[in-house]
């Protein structure tokens, strides 16, 4: 079974970019999509490629930021929740309100309010926000009934309960959320460059576009999808680590 | 009355935001407060009614595209291990695009219209509904495959008697996924590509530092998006319970 | 009608040893046993004797690895294609969103087949569910969910009815209770019964006949006939023979 679930998606990968590669010689999608080679070359090319660096740079920077600051705003607003149940379905509809916020409303005050260089994190710190406040809420909430039970006849305070038993089995679903945060995240920082950020990837795909550098602007989308799957790839064996931890 | 109560935090935003406006003493063209928001609101419906109608008309259809796109695709997989193990990664690669960054690339190959705003919604819910429904499928009562061998079902009759059922539940999470982002999506191209909606009178009434309306038109969009959610949020509650 | 022919039959798996290699890992046999039409044959054995393998071949979810698995002269999946088997696991396998009546209406559908209103009547009667025919498996207990289950393996009067470990999932009190049930159901139409189950007292109780298996790969340790007369009173568990047959058995699964 193993060899099989290896070897298709490798074909399928070859497949994807056997196809790309030949689309693009062909020009049966015109400019708008370049041969694979095209698009490869722009890396081997120093001063483009150093620009990609840079900006993934400052990008990733504002994208961490973002996702560190919402990931522990989420998490510690659903410790609340969970502490105060009375407060958690009103906190409930503000994590959904806050999720549900226009960045292109928020934009704009952002960019006169923050600045130009916070807005990306900012942007990106929202959905992190509602994924962790919810990924923790359910992973708080997801003890088992049997444990919890346990730690009541043997006198554990609220405290003890939170520190010994809930966060422990709540690590797994924050991960589940941690790790989908991640893309969420990137995509925050990218629509904040667009508001004026002075460099990111976001700024690198709006030039290109208007300066009709397509291989550049493929090779962003390349460099964003990158670090997007490098992330989440961590994020995963931390997840496996844990849930194998927990048992 | 529960329900009710628990609207407190948007009570608490809106006198937050009062209150910003009030101290920070921003002219009008950065920042207004939310009474002349629900003012404009009010006083203008018709301003807004058609653009919110264009918005959640895309937001629905790229929602029910990509639903079925990603339910077809998990079906398909289910069928074939082959198909399933070759389609990976396509759809890795397209889960770690941003919608938004691919918004200008497909614009350039369907046109900077309606097409385009339905086709994003769709690349967006798309990803959800093949990963949870591809989930679903596999996720049997204990010994039911068995069973069904036994009876000497065929592929198709285990599909639609087995296989589909199981997974309602989780096609009600891709939906409610899908749902969360369709209007948002859907925004963000309208603001991108001027076509009409939500997002277009956003960016027009900026242009025109006519602040009031574009935050009318941000806040129904956010009241767009969170009436879905709780919608969809709704009937997955009831799937689930259905299904215990 | 359904006789039963396990000719020689084994069955190895390939297992991964260490880093690299594998190797093969006998779990059954061999076997070789003759079942006549209408006999009720219960299985017991050790832990991992191999009791479930032999049910899956018969029930054609399996191949034997040598030797052939014949029901009436014709390998099992025949009689899967002619839809006479009834099987029933110790997971229920019940289809949560669907009523009883739903449940029993699926080897129907699976198989083509109109039911009828008073044959899905006839089934709820029989394992004494009546009045449930709109419950959903949720709303049951557990032997209750076990009796649908056997009422589902029944629906189509299949020639052979495998059990494995039907009650296992059960409280004591509801086993015993379920054990007297299955008597009265299977005296109705009597079909070769083949029963994979941990509990010798049961075994004893039901069956015609008792197959005792080695620890594995399972071999027939035992091969006993159980002549009390049907049907069986719940009085029998407690008279002298009853215990001797039982105690004879319980030793026998005792490691050698």
């Amino acid at each position: 079974m193993k060899p099989r679930s290896f070897f298709y998606p490798l074909l399928g990968c070859l497949l994807l970019l056997g196809a790309w590669e030949l689309l693009g010689r062909s020009g049966a999608l015109g400019k708008t999509l370049p041969a694979l080679s095209q698009v490869l070359s722009v890396f081997l090319d120093a001063p483009r490629r150093a620009l990609l660096l840079r900006s993934a740079a400052a990008t990733l920077g504002s994208a961490a930021i973002g996702y560190a600051a919402g990931a522990c705003a989420g998490a510690a607003v659903a410790v609340l929740a969970h502490l105060v149940p009375i407060l958690r379905g009103g906190l409930d509809r503000m994590a959904v309100l806050v999720n549900a916020l226009p960045v292109i409303a928020l934009g704009p005050i952002l960019i006169i309010t923050a600045g130009r260089e916070d807005t990306p994190a900012a942007l990106a710190s929202v959905p992190v926000f509602f994924l962790l406040y919810i990924s923790t809420g359910l992973g708080l909430r997801a003890t088992s009934h049997r444990l919890d039970l346990m730690f009541t006849t043997l006198g554990a305070g609220r405290w003890q309960r939170l520190m010994k038993l809930e966060s422990v089995a709540a690590l797994p679903s924050i991960l589940s959320g941690m790790k989908i945060a991640a893309g969420s995240a990137m995509i925050g920082a990218i629509v904040g460059e667009w508001f004026g950020a002075p460099t990111g990837l976001g700024i690198v795909v709006l030039n290109s576009m208007e300066n009709f550098q397509i291989p550049l602007l493929w090779a962003t989308v390349i460099v964003i999808a990158a670090i997007t799957l490098a992330s989440y790839g961590l994020l995963t064996l931390a997840e496996r680590a844990a849930r194998r931890r927990i048992g | 009355m529960r329900r009710l109560v628990d609207l407190w935090p948007i009570l608490l935003l809106l006198l937050l935001w009062q209150l910003w406006v009030s101290t920070a003493g921003y002219s009008s063209i950065v920042l207004v407060s939310p009474g002349a928001v629900f003012s404009d609101l009010l006083r203008f419906p018709g301003a807004y009614l058609l653009p919110a109608l264009h918005t959640l008309a895309f937001a629905l259809g790229g929602l029910a595209v990509g639903m079925a796109a990603g339910l077809i695709l998990a079906i398909a997989a289910w069928f074939s291990e082959f198909l399933a193990g070759i389609t990976t990664p396509f759809a890795l690669l397209l889960s770690s695009t941003p919608v938004v960054c691919l918004i200008p690339i497909v614009a350039r190959l369907f046109g900077y219209e309606g097409r385009t705003e339905l086709i994003a919604v769709a690349v967006m819910t798309f990803f959800p509904s093949f990963v949870l429904c591809a989930a679903g499928l596999k996720d049997l009562p204990a010994m039911s495959p068995d069973v069904f061998k036994v009876l000497r079902a065929t592929r198709w009759l285990t599909l639609r008697l087995l296989a589909l059922p199981a997974a309602l539940p989780q096609l009600a999470a891709a939906l409610r996924v899908g749902a969360t982002y369709s209007v948002l999506v859907a925004l963000v191209a309208e603001y991108l590509m001027q076509t009409g909606g939500l997002g277009t009178l956003f960016a027009v009434t900026m242009q025109q530092f006519h602040l009031a309306r574009a935050l009318g038109a941000s806040l129904l969009a956010m009241a767009l998006s969170v009436i879905l959610y709780e919608l969809t949020r709704a009937l997955e509650q009831r799937v689930i319970t259905y299904y215990r | 009608m359904a006789t039963l022919a396990l000719r020689e039959v084994t069955r190895s798996f390939l297992r991964r040893t260490g880093s690299r290699g594998k190797q093969s890992f006998a779990a059954l046999g061999p076997i070789d046993v003759r079942v006549p039409d209408g006999q009720f044959v219960a299985l017991i054995g050790p832990s991992g004797c191999g009791k479930s393998t032999v049910l899956h071949l018969l029930a054609g979810l399996d191949e034997p690895t040598t030797g052939e698995v014949q029901i009436n002269n014709l390998p099992p999946s025949e009689l899967q294609a002619q839809h006479a088997l009834g099987i029933a696991f110790q997971e229920h396998a019940l289809l949560p969103w669907r009523t009883v009546e739903g449940n029993l209406r699926l080897p129907f559908e699976v198989a083509g087949l109109s039911s009828t209103k008073e044959r899905i009547r006839e089934l709820i009667a029989l394992v004494g569910l009546n009045g449930f025919e709109h419950a959903r498996p949720a709303e049951l207990s557990g032997g209750m969910r076990q009796r649908v289950a056997i009422a589902r393996a029944l629906a189509l009067k299949p020639k052979l009815l495998l059990l494995d470990e039907p009650f296992g999932a059960l409280d004591a009190v509801t086993r015993r209770r379920m054990n007297f049930e299955l008597e009265r159901i299977w005296l109705e139409s009597r079909p070769t019964t083949v029963m994979v189950t941990h509990s010798v007292e049961e075994a004893v109780l039901l069956a015609d006949r008792i197959l005792v298996l080695t620890e594995r790969p399972g071999r027939v340790r035992i091969d006993t006939m159980v002549d009390f007369a049907r049907p069986r009173p719940a009085a029998l568990m407690r008279t002298p023979e009853f215990h001797r047959l039982a105690d004879e058995l319980t030793a026998s699964l005792e490691p050698a």
